[in-house]
């Protein structure tokens, strides 16, 4: 039976906030979302600061545990099956984090062997990947504590692609680059997902980027999934991005 | 079986281009840990004590080994929160069991090394000869408490899942509790009444007495280059103590570690960096 590579039903997700010494209160970061990306399809998720995608990502990628709700990655349930659910996903983050010490390389090698991957395999798809992204071979053996934002981003699209992931979490991937940086992961994403089928879970704040890659938008806003639909049926989202500021 | 490997492997490599990247640190430390012990042992050449001298050496050496052990253990989640890198560990598909497992081994060959790198050191500021001494059973012993210790770090290594500035500190408050109640330098006996039943609980103190027994320290047979050491089967009250205390510790770290994991996701601690 054919499922969507990403079922989201009645999400929920709120953290504890103290007012004061005695009292608390819940802050909702998602409140009964639902959503679909089916297979090889690119989504995006727009929305402000603090609208809840990071939140949402970070439920993707078994990082995070809901306070209810249903999700599914590619036929498999969270929070009960992550142990299969972490085979099949990359991540980008907002913040390219790493060892800022280590090479490239050896970041790269390292999240390689964290996922059983033979080093000399993983060690010859990065430099391919890094290649596409505009990277120069001699880059490779740099620390990252050496590197430009834009090429520690690029460093973080092929640590999640070293894997060979079906699924692909992107959270704010181009925020804070500059736009040739930004130009090459668009066309690098556009091209993967023409070359592999990878499906792509996007969040931006980026109206005109989730335009250019998206086949579907949906709209975040405190919490709720306020308007979806899709890139070429995008009066609603710009409505909504003008409403919120994005 | 080979993915396993690879994983636990991760943990290894990771461990050592770190070492090689920060290797002027490890300098640093290894230079301040070799002047600490050698001061301390000075002590017992001032006093022209040679069980004295020996009694802070072998003080010195085991603690260097077990400190050591224990706090990169313990500290190898706070580096991951000063990195951001934690969360990348933390999804990735390792089991916590292979995790640790590759962080304490990681951890044990460094501790070797510093404390193999502390001994020489002392060799150059004592005139120490251990012959005699039971060197065999020192390994057996160390090799049964590096279970009971990994355990500990283990329990130490949830604490900055749990808060990034607290925890880095709460680890070292516990690892300076064991030094004062361990008898690391001292007999637990001249420590206050009220705190002696804490010594008790310490895998060290066990580690320690069992090393000074096998060392001939106490026996008054023993002179300078001719040790009196004891035999394996005179110190076994302390190895069945501390192989107990490993097989404890070591799933009480595992259970404590995925417990405050649990919660961590729960209330989104993982997110933060420190």
């Amino acid at each position: 039976m054919e499922f969507p590579a990403i079922q989201v039903r009645n999400l929920k997700k709120s953290f504890s906030k103290r007012d004061g010494f005695f009292k608390k209160s819940r802050l909702w970061a998602l409140d009964d979302v639902t959503f679909e990306v089916h297979k090889g399809e690119t989504y995006g998720l727009l929305g402000p600061n603090g609208s809840g995608k990071s939140s949402l990502i970070r439920i993707l990628s078994t990082l995070l545990t809901a306070d209810g709700g249903e999700v599914r990655l590619m036929g498999h349930s969270l929070p009960e099956e992550q142990e299969m659910v972490r085979w099949i996903i990359g991540r980008v983050s907002v913040d390219a984090a790493f060892y800022k010490k280590l090479s490239a390389r050896e970041n790269l090698l390292y999240t390689a062997l964290l996922y059983g991957q033979k080093p000399g395999d993983a060690e010859r798809r990065a430099m391919a990947i890094l290649e596409q992204l505009g990277m120069e071979k001699t880059k490779f053996s740099t620390p990252l504590e050496e590197m430009s934002r834009g090429m520690q981003q690029k460093i973080s699209i092929a640590r999640a692609l070293v894997i060979d992931p079906p699924l692909l979490l992107l959270d704010e991937p181009t925020t804070g680059l500059d736009p040739k940086s930004r130009r090459d992961v668009q066309s690098f994403l556009e091209a993967l997902r023409q070359r592999s089928g990878t499906t792509i879970l996007l969040t931006t704040h980026d109206m005109a980027e989730a335009e250019r890659l998206c086949a579907r938008i949906g709209f975040l806003a405190h919490g709720k999934l306020v308007a979806e639909g899709t890139a070429k049926d995008e009066e609603p989202i710009e409505e909504m991005a003008v409403l919120e500021g994005v | 079986m080979d993915t396993t490997i690879r994983q636990t492997w991760a943990f290894m490599f990771r461990g050592y281009h770190l070492t090689r990247r920060y290797i002027s640190w490890v300098i640093v430390f290894n230079f301040y840990a070799l002047v600490t012990s050698a001061t301390v042992a000075l002590i017992g050449v001032a006093a022209h004590d040679y069980q004295l001298t020996l009694t802070l050496v072998v003080g010195a050496l085991m603690w260097n080994f077990m400190s050591s052990l224990y706090n990169e253990i313990a500290m190898s989640i706070a580096y991951e929160r000063w990195e951001g890198t934690l969360e990348y560990t933390f999804m990735a598909p390792v089991s916590r069991l292979i995790h640790l497992t590759g962080i304490s081994l990681f951890s044990l060959l460094n501790s070797i090394v510093q404390t193999l790198i502390v001994l020489i050191g002392l060799l150059l500021f004592t005139d120490l000869n251990l012959r005699g001494a039971n060197l065999p059973g020192v390994l057996v012993v160390l090799a049964v408490s590096t279970v009971a210790f990994v355990g500990l770090g283990l329990m130490a290594a949830a604490l900055p899942v749990m808060s990034p500035e607290r925890g880095a500190e709460a680890t070292h408050i516990f690892q300076g509790s064991l030094l004062l109640v361990s008898g690391v330098y001292y007999p637990v006996e001249i420590l206050p009444r009220w705190l002696q039943p804490l010594s008790a609980l310490s895998p060290a103190t066990y580690t320690l007495s069992a090393c000074r027994k096998l060392v001939g320290i106490g026996n008054p047979g023993s002179m300078p280059g001719n040790l009196m050491g004891a035999p394996l089967s005179a110190v076994m009250r302390e190895v069945i103590i501390l192989a107990l205390m490993g097989a404890l510790l070591m799933p009480l770290g595992l259970w404590v570690f995925g417990r405050i994991e649990t919660w961590a996701k729960r209330t989104g601690k993982l997110k933060r960096t420190g």
